[in-house]
């Protein structure tokens, strides 16, 4: 292990990569709000989320060597990681049981509120809203019903009332032009790296 | 993060969009192929869960960022408590392991000195006990024991003339009794039946279900299926051999706030998430 201290613009990962301590513990100052926000939406309870922390940042030490900063942010790729094992992990332990009891209303995430994000993740989030902007509100409340609230096709069908083949390429599509946003976003990165 | 595109296969590609969003089985998995690693979509509902979530960002809390901190040290081959005993060991590093991925066996790394006093402290303890004779007791006996302590919750399975069941969908027996002992404090609990019918544990099972009064309020998050309604506990799957007396310890997988309600569902073999609440018995915490 080394020593370096890691620059707070550089990116952390390939220091966690080759085995700089400071920069492990460094991206728990950098994401532990980010992950540890990601894993209350996600889990039952305090306890389930520590252990589910925990588990999400080893992953993210042990994959470390696999982040490329020429493809994607770096913030990008550890909500990626902590959503999956968070996935993996509702799975596992099984979701909250649900019973026929449909609020319409629950409550969703409003797109017209541009509130600032933080600088960490502005990049993201302006991609983020200005994929769902482009949507339309069906198309949106599907996305939020599914990545927001983290309920399953198949409820998303039931609240709705909208065929669970219609929910399903609504996600499909969504999340393909999502895709698109990213990949013009690092297109514009690398053109502007080479101006 | 791979470079590949995405697959021009539209089930793939739908494979991948579930992947990203609820995740799939192994067999899913397996159809994805060489595909399996391209995670675009995986990428692209990080993003969108980033654009969903920034401005409720929570800071971690402190105690939680401690333990972390220590899990980092471990991470680094560092012992975080270096010359500490075994004995304080911290609970915090104790990762689940993720599939096919020992994290906690990571988090150890470091350890080693802790591990080797450990394993003296073990084999001390096995040579101490190895001269004696002592039988694990029985579901019966603790649930005996359980019932002395102070504060232990006792509940009757209602009865079929009971007239909070007169509207509740439910096929109980008549004949059945017993009830349920449960300790608040350390969440262990038994049900006592007798009459319950026995079971073929290859057609179906009893499944119990536990209603939490602290839930889903309490620090449940609004995510996932369950925040449409209140969810029960699962308390555990067992099987009656006979319609005599038996002592079932409870075996909840959360942990228990408040206990309002015990219901003991018929589901399939090997329980569900989501029952028909089939239910055979009911107790509630008065």
């Amino acid at each position: 292990m080394t020593t370096r201290q890691p620059n707070a613009e550089t990116d952390l990962l390939p220091l966690v990569a080759q085995g700089d301590q400071h920069a492990v513990k460094a991206c728990l100052d950098r994401y532990g709000s980010l992950v540890w926000s990601l894993a209350r939406r996600m889990c039952r309870n305090t306890v389930d989320a520590e252990d589910a922390v925990q588990e999400i940042f080893v992953s993210i030490w042990k994959n470390a060597d696999r982040f490329d900063p020429e493809r994607g942010s770096e913030v990008t790729f550890v909500a990626t990681i902590a959503r999956r094992r968070l996935i993996d992990r509702v799975r596992r332990i099984g979701r909250r049981p649900a019973e026929s009891t449909i609020d319409t209303g629950m409550p969703m995430v409003d797109t017209a509120e541009q509130a600032e994000a933080p600088a960490l993740l502005r990049d993201e989030v302006a991609v983020a809203r200005a994929a769902l902007a482009e949507l339309n509100d069906e198309q949106r409340r599907v996305l939020q019903m599914s990545i927001g609230l983290g309920l399953s096709h198949e409820k998303i069908a039931e609240a709705t009332g909208i065929p669970l083949g219609t929910v399903k390429t609504h996600i499909r599509r969504g999340l393909i032009r999502v895709r698109g946003m990213i990949e013009d976003q690092r297109a514009q990165r690398a053109r502007g790296a080479e101006a | 993060m791979t470079g590949q595109g995405l697959p021009t296969d539209d089930r793939l590609v739908e494979l991948l969009a579930m992947r990203a969003v609820e995740g799939i089985d192994a067999d899913a998995l397996r159809q994805l192929g060489d595909w399996a690693d391209c995670d675009q979509l995986d990428e692209a509902a990080g993003v969108l869960a980033i654009g969903m979530i920034a401005d409720q960002l929570e800071p971690m809390p402190e105690m939680i960022r401690a333990n972390l901190d220590r899990v980092a040290l471990a991470y680094s081959g560092i012992d975080p408590d270096a010359p500490a005993s075994p004995l304080a060991m911290p609970d915090s590093i104790r990762i689940e392991p993720a599939a096919g991925v020992s994290t906690r066996s990571v988090a150890w790394i470091g350890a080693a000195g802790w591990l080797a006093a450990a394993a003296c402290l073990l084999l001390a303890v096995l040579a101490w006990t190895s001269g004696r004779t002592t039988p694990t007791p029985s579901p019966a006996e603790r649930a005996v024991a359980l019932a002395s302590r102070p504060g232990v919750i006792r509940s009757n399975w209602l009865g079929l003339d009971d007239a909070s069941l007169a509207e509740a969908p439910h096929r109980f027996d008549a004949q059945l009794k017993g009830e349920v002992l449960w300790d608040p404090e350390t969440n262990e609990g038994y049900m006592v039946f007798e009459g319950l019918a026995a079971n073929d544990p290859t057609e179906y099972q009893y499944q119990l279900w536990i209603f939490d009064a602290e839930r889903p309020t309490g620090e449940l998050p609004e995510y996932g299926d369950g925040i449409l309604s209140q969810c029960p506990v699962d308390g555990g799957v067992f099987d009656a051999a006979g319609t005599g007396r038996i002592v079932i310890p409870i075996n909840a997988k959360l942990p228990i706030g408040k206990a309002a309600i015990f219901a003991v569902t018929v589901e399939p073999p090997g329980g569900v998430v989501v029952s028909k609440r089939d239910i055979v018995a009911l107790a509630m915490v008065q």
